[in-house]
């Protein structure tokens, strides 16, 4: 491994990182507030990290092999998850709450410790909204544009960062795509920014919402949530905007170049809308014949935690812990079924169950007709047999992933079985909140420092689409460059 | 589809279980029982239905083929359940579709009752309660494998279509002899534990219905408590060693009397097996007695009974696990999807695919840093074909859908 290029690259992540920091900090003096040093220190000690680690003498810098690529992203999420625990760390967290605060914001999972969220400050506020555009975006798809040297195989990182199998370029240069996703990303932030405005939020707070929207974070300004407005307006807004970025980003493109008959052709956004409605339809019943609201509260509020969910932005209006059994595992199951790929959900991705599903449905008419030929297609392109394995290797990981981390998290104190599963999925998934001890309107605050950390670690696993940290347990990935 | 087959062994099938009836007939007549009648009615009911199917079948097509080895295995089943259900209907005991529940618990293995109260029970009913479990247990296709001339040439079919989990391989070259060999090898177990819980301590009924379902690893058992109600550690380890016995593969036992105990070592997969269930245990064992459950011995031994009876799908119970910490309590839930070996009788996922599905996916994760690298993956020494390790992949697909739709 080329570990002097790798550092070089590390370090612009730094130098990049310390100067995103600054936004908050010239907030903290907009807001005239006290405390600014504990901005300052972070962006002193990211800057010279920074500066010390691209001072590394690059002798090759053209080409970037998978390796490196994978390292790369794997250390510069560690990295940078770890930057992001400094500001909550000098504003008087403990350890484990700063570091949950930042991997969830970077992740855009949106769960959050702190309990008492109208006594920070709003630097910190924008700060946390800050983490989840940037994570949302994957600092990769920003780095490349910023660091030259990545070149022609910054595909490579491309592949292992952006979410999904279906990355198929739609530009021949990458730097192009990533530009168009960027842009795309940017727009719909300013948009939804406006929009927010216009129905009566202050520019701070849709600020704050537009980015944590966007990216289908989750992190709110007040305890309440979007509860909070008490403005049909705006939830309805923030539902469509959250529906938008479930959907997958390459597809927009090519809508956008090629006419809008190109969403309606598209299996997975149709599979993905499919899925919604589903749910929807079944969480409405279930809540308008159990009494619990009017039938148009049902199916509005059901809608609603279908979306939020499934793109694992992780909003609530309402406290679903409180909804019938059957809602609450709906809830649970959509935890799994996560957005589009290519987007900026998590989840195991609906293009990927489709697959799966395609596949199961195939072998059992292959019971009848053993040596039928099975051919998978998806939006009408053939899927390769390679494909098909990496995904079922996928599947059989987050499936394995999430069951130990369900047997792990029910060991730590304070939680039951529901609990531990909850977190588990919800955490994996990038979503936020879950059932009892996480509901709705309650945080993470409770639970205890074990249980965060391995959250901390579910949210990474998770957001990297676990191999891309996996693959760090693999001592092949340790070896020597020789004979690879 | 060759219907007139189908029907001809649909019909045997009814003689069968009206031939299975006449052991609980005899118990309910011996202790001059109630349900005389309800037997009765019963075995009337399947020799007309066993006579109809017969006259309207025909055995001397006997071309079975892929489709009718699968159409006489699922219809057989749909036979056996309905009839097995009509003792509890006809006396009284359950309403029809409880009945049906009861049976079908009873011949899939599963064990889960209906019966809110089981002592109350006539004796006889409990027995074929228990007898629906060992019936299920070995199949009642491999019995007509072993014993009806007819299957011949399609006995493969039939064998595969019946027989568990994804290696299906035969130990002897012909199909019929080795559903005689599992046939005796399940009667061998039956009789030994049969033997050793009477000397153990319980009176003869109960063990016959315990060794019962315990081989089928059934879990139906003659009281309320279940095993709990004999307070006994003997009795307890006698059926645990016969619990992990059934959930081991039958044929491996077959290959133990030909070559020896080694056998058994050389098999990948139960030597992940006991290693499951020795960590499991291990596992919670430590969390019960860190959480003042019980005293040190008493939380192993509660432990690997319940490991046990969970991942032979028996489903006996020594201790209330429902009031244990929620690590134990996920513990033995994950149990519930691993399942045994394949080639038992126990049911879920089975250790094999568990282990073939981590290998193939520890092996693709290295293709990550490797693209272009050819994947091997091989178990006890044999290269699993890649046909197999895809059917093993999606049938962990679909039995993952199949969970996540059975948990709403």
């Amino acid at each position: 491994m080329n570990v002097k290029l790798v550092m070089y690259i590390l370090g612009k992540v730094c130098l990049a990182f310390g100067i995103s920091l600054m936004l908050p900090f010239i907030a903290a003096f907009y807001f005239n507030e006290k405390q600014t040093v504990e901005f300052l220190l972070p962006i002193a000690i990211s800057l010279l990290l920074g500066i010390f680690m691209s001072r590394m003498k690059v002798e090759y810098r053209g080409h970037l092999s998978l390796r490196e690529g994978l390292a790369l992203v794997g250390f510069s999420w560690l990295l940078v998850c770890f930057l992001g625990a400094l500001p909550y760390l000098f504003f008087g967290f403990d350890f484990s709450s700063s570091l949950f605060e930042s991997i969830s914001g970077f992740t855009t999972t949106g769960a959050t410790s702190i309990n008492d969220l109208e006594a920070i400050p709003s630097s910190l506020i924008l700060w946390r909204s800050l983490t989840q555009w940037f994570g949302g975006l994957g600092i990769i798809l920003i780095f490349i544009t910023l660091v030259p040297q990545v070149g022609s195989s910054g595909e490579r990182l491309f592949t292992a960062e952006l979410h999904g199998e279906s990355t198929e370029r739609i530009m021949p240069r990458i730097k192009t795509t990533v530009y168009a996703i960027s842009i795309a990303y940017m727009t719909a932030t300013f948009i939804l920014t406006l929009i927010l405005c216009v129905l009566n939020m202050t520019l701070f707070e849709a600020v704050n919402y537009a980015m944590t929207t966007i990216s289908t974070g989750g992190f709110c300004m007040q305890k309440d949530g979007i509860a909070h407005f008490n403005n049909t307006a705006v939830e309805v807004v923030i539902l469509l905007f959250m529906l938008f970025s479930g959907g997958n980003y390459v597809l927009y493109y090519k809508a956008y170049k090629e006419g809008f008959k190109k969403l309606w052709q598209d299996t997975e956004l149709m599979a993905y809308i499919g899925v919604i409605l589903f749910f929807t339809c079944a969480m409405a019943i279930n809540l308008f014949y159990s009494n619990y609201y009017r039938l148009s509260e049902s199916v509005y509020y059901s809608f609603f935690q279908s979306v939020s969910t499934i793109t694992t932005t992780g909003y609530y209006l309402q406290n679903y812990n409180g909804w019938p059994e059957f809602s609450r595992f709906c809830i649970l199951l959509m935890m799994f079924v996560g957005g589009c790929a290519g987007s900026t959900a998590g989840g195991i991705k609906v293009a990927r169950l489709l697959i799966m599903f395609k596949l199961s449905w195939a072998e059992l008419k292959r019971t009848l007709h053993p040596r039928m030929v099975i051919d998978i297609k998806l939006s009408g392109n053939h899927i390769a047999p390679n494909m098909v394995i990496s995904i079922s290797r996928f599947f059989f990981f987050y499936i394995a992933i999430f069951v130990f981390a369900t047997l792990f998290l029910s060991l730590t104190d304070k939680l039951g079985m529901l609990d531990s599963i909850g977190i588990a999925a919800s955490c994996l998934a990038n979503i936020g909140p879950a059932f009892d001890i996480v509901a709705p309107f309650s945080s993470y605050a409770d639970v205890s420092a074990g249980a965060k950390l391995i959250s901390c670690l579910l949210m990474l696993l998770g957001r990297l689409e676990i191999f891309s940290l996996l693959i760090f347990l693999n001592p092949d990935f340790w070896r020597g460059t020789k004979n690879w | 589809m060759n219907y007139r087959l189908l029907s001809f062994f649909l019909g045997k099938l009814c003689n069968t279980c009206a031939v299975s009836f006449c052991l609980p007939l005899l118990l309910s007549i011996f202790l001059n029982e109630d349900c005389v009648y309800a037997f009765l009615q019963a075995i009337v009911t399947s020799i007309c239905m066993g006579f109809v199917f017969v006259k309207f079948g025909n055995s001397e097509d006997a071309g079975i083929t892929y489709r009718e080895g699968v159409a006489i295995a699922g219809f057989g089943w749909f036979v056996i359940t309905f009839l097995g259900s009509l003792p509890y209907a006809f006396a009284g005991i359950l309403d029809p579709v409880s009945a049906f529940f009861e049976s079908v618990s009873g011949f899939t293995t599963t064990g889960a009752t209906a019966i809110s109260q089981i002592e109350v029970l006539p004796r006889s009913l409990l027995l074929w309660r228990s007898l629906t479990h060992w019936i299920g247990g070995i199949g009642i296709i491999v019995v007509f494998i072993a014993f009806l001339p007819q299957v011949a040439s399609g006995a493969v079919h039939m064998f595969n279509a019946e027989v568990t989990g994804p290696s299906s391989e035969r130990v002897l070259p012909r199909i019929k002899t080795t559903a005689i060999a599992l046939c005796k090898i399940y009667l061998f177990f039956t009789a030994v534990e049969m033997i050793m819980l009477c000397l153990a301590g319980m009176n003869v009924f109960e063990a016959i219905n315990h060794s019962f379902s315990t081989i089928a690893t059934g879990g139906f058992s003659t009281y309320d408590t279940s095993v709990t109600h004999f307070e006994s550690p003997l009795i307890e380890g006698i059926i645990t060693v016969f619990m992990i016995i059934a959930g081991g593969n039958f044929a491996l036992y077959y290959l133990i009397g030909e070559k020896g105990p080694r056998a058994l070592w050389q098999d990948t997969e139960f030597k992940v097996y006991i290693s499951i269930i020795f960590i499991v245990t291990a596992a919670i064992g430590l969390n019960l007695y860190i959480n003042n459950y019980f005293n040190g011995i008493d939380s192993f031994r509660y432990s690997i009974f319940q490991v046990v009876s969970i991942i032979s799908t028996t489903g006996f119970v020594s201790n209330d696990f429902d009031i244990w910490p929620p690590f134990s309590k996920l513990c033995l839930v994950l149990l519930m999807f691993i399942g045994g070996c394949a080639g038992s009788t126990a049911g879920a996922i089975k250790v094999s695919r568990i282990v073939v599905l981590t290998k193939m996916a520890f092996a693709h994760l290295k293709r990550t840093i490797h693209p272009s690298m050819v994947v091997d993956i091989s178990m006890s020494g044999k290269t699993v074909p890649p046909p197999i390790v895809a059917g093993i992949v999606r049938f962990f697909s679909y039995t993952s859908f199949y969970l996540l739709f059975l948990l709403s």
